[in-house]
């Protein structure tokens, strides 16, 4: 009996360090070094890479989005290895990732004002599709906690804005999350 | 139908001078097939062998290989094994593999699946696909005893 996939949610730490393999060889070809997140899309728009080797080096090669076949608990697949891209041919937004664009560190508050904590971390649905959906938030009125991504939340380099409604939808681990961007699918069909 | 880890470590013997030239000690494994065997330096395709089913692996001249894809991997058995949406499934346990290289079953610690689904195996990691390549038509329906 074939069962339906369901993409994983995965924090973006953790996609950090994943083996990048090549699904028509069996073999690891890179590792993720970081994600690039573009604030001004709100989307995820490739990956940053290490080498394999034992001198893990960074490579000057780049993983665009559109190269991914899928993002996974346990690696990174990619159809072949023509997916990494020389920085010369990669998309701009991933070839000029701006570090001062990093939205971790960003101040999180609500639209009135109540400072809800710091933006530690992004939490990513893997799958063929891959796409932030949430952020992780620390240290602030609500503790450690995830938040999902709304459509009307407003972040720029320094701060991520989040409707007031958004603050009672904070929640503890990743299936609490789930379940949240469930709910706010719900309202949106 | 043989096992791999019985395939392994089998003796290879060449058919053109009866010389034994090693034993398999790595398998290429493509599509669902194997493609090719090692055996300490030399690389056998699998057209060239007369079966996979003996007690020993006999392989008849063939030209040179050319094709990088078909250099078999050694340690298959243990390897991890990936599904295409970069799940990690387990550890290879084994195969079964008729006659003609084709892999029958692939199984792992909590279950098996068809051979079709074993896509490639690489220096990382054995890639399944995600979803069965075909589904089994389903059972008959019980016939109704007959009355009595």
């Amino acid at each position: 009996m074939s069962t339906r996939y369901v993409p994983p949610l995965v924090l973006g730490h953790d996609v950090v360090g994943l083996p990048v393999v090549d699904a028509s060889s069996g073999n690891d070809v890179a590792e993720v070094r970081d994600v690039v997140f573009d604030p001004t899309r709100g989307g995820l728009v490739g990956f940053t890479l290490t080498k394999r080797s034992f001198w893990r080096g960074r490579m000057k090669q780049l993983l665009p989005i559109e190269g991914v076949l899928s993002v996974g608990t346990h690696a990174v697949m990619v159809e072949d290895g023509s997916a990494l891209a020389d920085p010369a041919d990669a998309p701009a937004e991933v070839r000029r990732a701006d570090p001062s664009a990093d939205v971790l560190g960003n101040l999180v508050v609500t639209e009135s004002g109540r400072q809800l904590g710091e933006l530690v971390d992004v939490v990513i649905v893997g799958g063929s599709a891959p796409r932030v959906v949430g952020y992780r938030l620390s240290g602030g009125l609500v503790g450690d906690g995830l938040v999902p991504l709304h459509a009307h939340s407003g972040l720029s380099s320094s701060a991520l804005v989040v409707p007031d409604d958004l603050e009672p939808r904070v929640r503890s681990d990743l299936t609490g999350l789930a379940a949240e961007l469930a709910d706010l699918e719900r309202d949106r069909s | 139908m043989i096992r791999l880890s019985a395939l392994i470590g089998q003796p290879v013997v060449s058919l053109r001078d009866a010389e034994q030239v090693g034993h398999v000690d790595a398998v290429g494994l493509r599509a669902g097939r194997i493609v090719s065997i090692g055996a300490g330096r030399l690389v056998v395709p699998a057209e060239a062998i007369r079966t996979f089913e003996g007690d020993a692996v006999t392989f008849d001249p063939f030209p040179a290989l050319e094709d990088h894809t078909s250099r078999p991997v050694a340690d298959v058995i243990g390897r991890r094994v990936l599904d295409r949406h970069g799940d990690e499934l387990g550890p290879l346990v084994d195969l079964d593999i008729d006659g003609d290289g084709t892999i029958v079953l692939v199984e792992l610690p909590d279950r098996t699946m068809p051979g079709a689904r074993l896509h490639v195996v690489g220096t990382y990691a054995a890639v399944v696909d995600s979803e069965p390549a075909e589904l089994p038509p389903p059972a008959p329906p019980p016939s109704a005893p007959a009355p009595s």
